[in-house]
């Protein structure tokens, strides 16, 4: 280790223990196999989860990071990043609305959301008044008498230590990707959900999700498993803009639906995009991929994707299963200096596997969206079905729309059919409306949300009513 | 000539046709009549020999044969034609080609030699003029860009080409106005002869009008609730076919 | 001849099998994903020896024949910077072309004069066993200058194992328009690159029709700029690939300036243990507004073993723009056979006829008689059980 590198420790060391108590809860910047086996300890891991952490870690060392997206971004630094921060305890943020960006209030109220919610998502200490934790067990009660399981994985691995072991991994191997390997070696938590067989979950995961799940760290991971007959349906993130001082997030989601079972994936991501010229916004690389394993499963992510600076995400679908279903509908949003490289792969294995992809893309300002999806259909998989529709919106002439379907196709019953167009907001749509007595930023709003129904009609009720509304704070200053 | 018996059919699981019995001897014009879903359609493609529909029970006899067995192509060699409900565009493929191969290959199979170039043009020329089609139509691609009408005119125009034993007519008369109604219906008429049988699937009587069947039977939720003749048809246009489906 | 001369000393007694093998780019080259390479680094290639011709041809490596015709003017100049930047930009696009720049055996520049109008056909002749040529053609289109350019590849009575490379730069000056059609059928066992740079001035307008039926390997790199106001570009295409047959085809068109149109139709049928790409990217760049761009690629796949990667990209920085494509795979319609049977079509004779009408969809676009005719032959000759249609052809087309 030379003097500086030296130095640059003991001055991280000072900072982070003169400021607080919590150097005890912080690893210094850096990842190598001490880092791992620190983070696996603290978590009270047993011992074949560190084994494969540091599998993961020493493919990953093997790896380059992906270049082939349409992104442009200064190489990330990952040897600057801390990779572990206990959970943040109360006391740690502000005392009060008060004391939060205006700005961040101002935008909660916009989407309606309600005061006590609000606090928990600017991560305000909650008064003892809030009864957060009855709602909890009220959910958690209703779940068990199911026979469902829901907690953080870093719980699931001591509770349900067989599932776990049995499924980690098994859809997006360790190895799959860069960033996939990087979250292997050192993710954070993340949820897990398990519906035995037979069983309809009598909830959307969503709503106890969004008050339950915050702070579960950079390097997030989750594990879904539906077995046969089953159904869930889950939405993750939040509407609101979160706070978030982590640069870089790569989670992985894993998804594992047994014949006959649903399993529907929301996603609503609003993450801080960075200022007009892009500058401290989150860079977003996900790998979330599902298998239909069984006959007639079923498995469909929805997607509003209007925050990061940078997003790489293609939630895929591995149709294995006979007759399965795989879609993906997606709206993404890229303004100010945004990028998004997102899209969908599905992969046809099992013979009459159908599949739909619907993606809308909407760039204003000096956004780039691109849409890169892959439908590959195996030799065997007969009379498979596939449609794809990508529709890219431009708003102002700085923006840029992008379309990268690829098609492998290996058998010839296969009935594939593709369509994109890319448009700018039609100026006649825009006239009637105003015609009609709406103010421009009114008529581009309806323009816009009429442009993303298809997609919005399937995301779970209350969330489409906050999407659109979070669409339209995102589209502000898009006109005049 | 065409014998049904307790004909049964479904199509993804769902049970279209649920029994049906119907004679037609030869030189007999039989019209089927029914509500929308009633099975009509499926009824006439099944005995032309599309496989989208799945026959779990009963029997078809045409001539001797066991009709179900055959490919479309050897029904259509044995006699039978079907004038489709929503004839199939084919572009690339001009109309004229698709008529002289057809009216070959059935000829080959009926053991008369094949047309030459001549007398095939002559031919066609005369059914155009019956049709009231322009020659034009002969060089466009099969149905591609036709209007309704003019793709139901197509089809007769196929009818008279092919001189069917058997002539399935499946909603010949939808998409017609007043003029293209008469001459599809004359056309029709004028392929009437003691060898040659019809069946008619319609909804509206307008096309009876022109084409007087000599049998009427009312499908509703696939099987034929009731049969009668031409005065049949009369009935149900003044009163509906709600009766009947409660029946 | 100087062309050959300097490839042997510009590559310093390298062999020509390792010259090609060290320019092949692998399959982790994005644009190079598919191609089968393995065919190309067995072979032991020798620099190919031109064959007696009478007609303009292209063989060896070397031009025979060059026209003379009133309105084309042989250049013996060098290449203009632009040129050199376009041939350059080629080059570096994928390693193979860095390739066929250092094989080069020759360049031809060909000038078709101030509103004169031309027709020139090439033919490429390649029947020498396990020889590799490789040449560049220049052609400059003054102003109003029109060119029909028409490109066949023959087939040869001795199928032998050949490489032939075609390096085409084309500048159109303003209201030029070139009328291009390539015409490929050469022998199952032989490879085939074209890279065709086109650069369109103001209101000019290049029209491609390219028909593959030929060759165990072909590759097309079609790069066409839309570089001055309503220039105009379109791209038709067919291939139909069968055996162990390869064919490639990746086409960009770049809107550099506004005001300009481009479209692209592109079908591929497939049969055997084929496999066809087609990678067809337009941009469209900030500035390009009242741009307008249409692509269609559709795929016909015949049998258990066909395999077809088709990928329209749009890449599009201007708002106001109409953009679309659209792109399917599929075998033949159920419906449209049905239909066919119906009338009393055999199934093989109804397949014959889809089959004929996918391909006529591009085929009939070709303006020139002589040359429609002659793909038409072709193309039945292509089709298992054509002898119907040809028949059908014959008698009532009149």
């Amino acid at each position: 280790m030379s003097q500086q590198e030296i130095d640059q420790l003991v001055d991280q060391d000072y900072k982070y223990g003169f400021i607080t108590d919590i150097e005890s809860d912080t690893l210094p910047p850096g990842l190598n196999e001490d880092v791992i086996r620190e983070i696996s300890a603290r978590k009270d891991e047993p011992e074949w989860l560190l084994e494969w952490r540091l599998e993961a870690y020493a493919k990953w060392l093997e790896m380059t990071p992906p270049d082939w997206a349409h992104l442009d971004y200064p190489p990330i630094d990952l040897q600057a990043i801390s990779y572990f921060s206990a959970p943040k305890k109360q006391g740690d943020g502000p005392k009060s609305l008060d004391e939060v960006d205006p700005a961040l209030i101002e935008t909660y109220n916009k989407l309606g959301i309600p005061l006590e919610e609000q606090k928990m998502l600017a991560g305000v200490a909650v008064d003892a008044v809030f009864d957060s934790v009855s709602v909890v067990t009220t959910f958690k009660e209703k779940l068990h008498e199911a026979g469902v399981v829901f907690c953080p994985l870093s719980e699931a691995v001591h509770s349900h230590p067989e599932l776990v072991k049995r499924f980690l991994g098994s859809v997006v191997p360790q190895n799959d990707n860069y960033y996939a390997a990087l979250n292997s070696a050192v993710f954070s938590d993340g949820s897990f959900v398990f519906i035995p067989k037979g069983v309809r979950c009598p909830m959307e995961l969503s709503t106890y999700f969004r008050i339950n799940q915050q702070n579960t760290g950079q390097f997030e991971r989750t594990l879904i498993v539906a077995e046969d007959n089953s159904y869930v349906s889950y939405l993750e993130g939040c509407t609101a803009p979160q706070r978030d001082e982590n640069q870089l997030h790569a989670a992985v989601v894993e998804l594992v639906a047994g014949a006959d079972a649903e399993i529907k994936y929301s996603t609503v991501q609003n993450w801080f995009a960075g200022d007009d010229d892009g500058k401290g916004g989150i860079y977003n690389f996900v790998t979330k991929r599902g298998e239909c394993r069984g006959d007639r499963s079923k498995i469909s992510w929805t997607q509003l994707e209007t925050g990061s600076a940078i997003t790489w995400k293609y939630p895929s679908c591995v149709l294995k299963g006979a007759d399965s279903v795989g879609e993906f509908y997606s709206v993404a949003v890229a303004g100010k200096k945004q990028q998004a490289d997102t899209g969908t792969k599905m992969i046809h294995i099992g013979p009459r596997s159908r599949s739909t992809i619907i993606s809308k893309g909407i760039s204003t300002a000096r956004g780039q969206n691109a849409y890169r999806g892959l439908v590959k259909v195996l030799p065997g998989a007969i009379d498979v079905r596939n449609f794809t529709q990508c529709d890219s919106l431009l708003i102002g002439d700085q923006c840029g729309a992008h379309t990268f379907p690829y098609v492998e196709a290996q058998e010839p019953s296969a009935q594939l059919e593709h369509e994109a167009t890319t448009s700018k907001v039609s100026d006649d749509q825009l006239f009637y409306l105003r015609t009609r007595g709406m103010s421009e930023e009114d008529a581009l709003n309806m323009v816009v949300n009429g442009f993303c129904k298809e997609v919005f009609q399937k995301l779970p009720m209350e969330f489409a009513v906050e999407a659109e509304a979070l669409l339209g704070i995102t589209l502000e200053g898009a006109v005049g | 000539m065409l014998s049904i018996q307790n004909l049964r059919a479904k199509v993804d699981n769902k049970p279209i046709l649920n029994g049906i019995n119907l004679n037609i001897n030869q030189g007999e014009v039989h019209a089927i009549m029914g509500p929308n879903g009633s099975g009509k359609s499926t009824l006439a493609s099944i005995l032309a020999g599309r496989d989208d529909y799945e026959v779990t029970d009963g029997e078809v006899i045409y001539m001797g044969q066991n009709l179900l067995e055959l490919e479309p192509e050897e029904r259509a060699w044995a006699g039978i034609f079907l004038s489709f409900q929503y004839p199939v565009e084919i572009p690339g493929v001009k109309n004229i080609y698709l008529l002289k191969a057809a009216v070959n290959a059935i000829r080959e199979h009926r053991g008369v030699p094949e047309l030459k170039a001549g007398e095939f043009l002559k031919l066609v020329r005369e059914k155009l003029n019956v049709m009231q089609m322009d020659e034009a139509f002969l060089h466009r691609n099969v149905n591609e860009g036709f209007s309704g009408g003019e793709k139901k005119r197509n089809e007769i125009l196929q009818m008279q080409l092919l001189e069917p034993t058997l002539a399935l007519l499946d909603e010949t008369d939808s998409g017609l106005d007043v003029d293209a109604l008469r001459i599809v219906g004359e056309g029709i008429n004028r392929m009437r002869s003691p060898e040659r049988s019809v069946l008619l699937v319609t909804h509206y009587q307008r096309l009876l009008d022109i084409v007087k069947p000599d049998f009427v039977h009312v499908l509703a939720n696939g099987e034929i609730k009731l049969s009668g003749d031409h005065t049949l048809a009369e009935k149900l246009e003044r009163e509906g076919y709600e009766g009947i489906e409660a029946a | 001849m100087s062309g050959f001369s300097a490839w042997l000393n510009d590559i310093e007694g390298i062999s020509a099998q390792q010259a090609l093998k060290a320019g092949l780019p692998t399959k982790r080259v994005e644009s190079w994903k598919y191609v089968p390479t393995r065919s190309l680094n067995r072979t032991g290639w020798r620099p190919a020896t031109p064959q007696a011709t009478e007609r303009f041809a292209l063989t060896g490596g070397r031009f025979a024949n060059i026209p003379e015709v009133s309105g084309l003017e042989v250049t013996d100049e060098k290449l203009t910077p632009e040129e050199k930047k376009r041939l350059t930009g080629m080059s570096e696009a994928h390693g193979f072309g860095l390739t066929q720049a250092a094989l080069d055996h020759s360049q031809l520049i060909l000038t078709v004069q101030e509103t004169a109008s031309v027709r020139i056909n090439l033919d490429h002749l390649a029947n020498e066993a396990s020889s590799a040529g490789f040449a560049t053609l220049v052609l400059r289109l003054e102003a109003g200058a029109q060119l029909t350019f028409i490109e066949q590849f023959e087939a040869t009575v001795v199928e032998k194992s050949n490489l032939s490379s075609l390096r085409c730069v084309i500048t159109l000056s303003r209201d030029a328009s070139v009328k291009h059609v390539r015409f490929q059928k050469a022998n199952a066992t032989a490879h085939i690159f074209s890279n065709i740079e086109v650069s369109c001035g103001e209101n000019a307008s290049y029209r491609l029709q390219t028909i593959e039926f030929g060759a165990k390997l072909a590759r097309n790199d079609i790069n066409i700029a839309l570089a001055g106001r309503e220039a105009s570009a379109s791209v038709n295409g067919l291939a139909i690939t069968k055996g162990s047959q390869y064919h490639d085809t990746h086409l960009t068109i770049d809107h550099v300036v506004g005001d300009t149109k481009s479209e692209m139709t592109f079908r591929n049928m497939v049969d055997g243990k084929g496999e066809a790409t087609i990678n067809g990217r337009v941009l469209i760049r900030q500035d390009s507004q009242r741009s307008g761009t249409e692509q269609s690629i559709a795929n016909l796949l015949l049998s258990e073993s066909a395999r077809v990667n088709p990928k329209p990209e749009l890449e599009i920085y201007a708002d106001d723009v109409t953009a679309s494509h659209g792109c399917t795979v599929g075998s033949l319609n159920k419906m449209e056979l049905f239909y066919l049977k119906s009338r009393g079509l055999s199934e093989a004779d109804a397949r014959a006829f889809l089959q004929y009408a996918f391909a006529e969809k591009i085929i009939g676009e070709i303006q020139h008689q002589d040359i429609r005719e002659l793909v038409e032959t072709q193309l039945l000759g292509e089709l298992q059980h054509g002898d119907l249609i040809e028949e059908l052809k014959e008698s009532v087309d009149v």
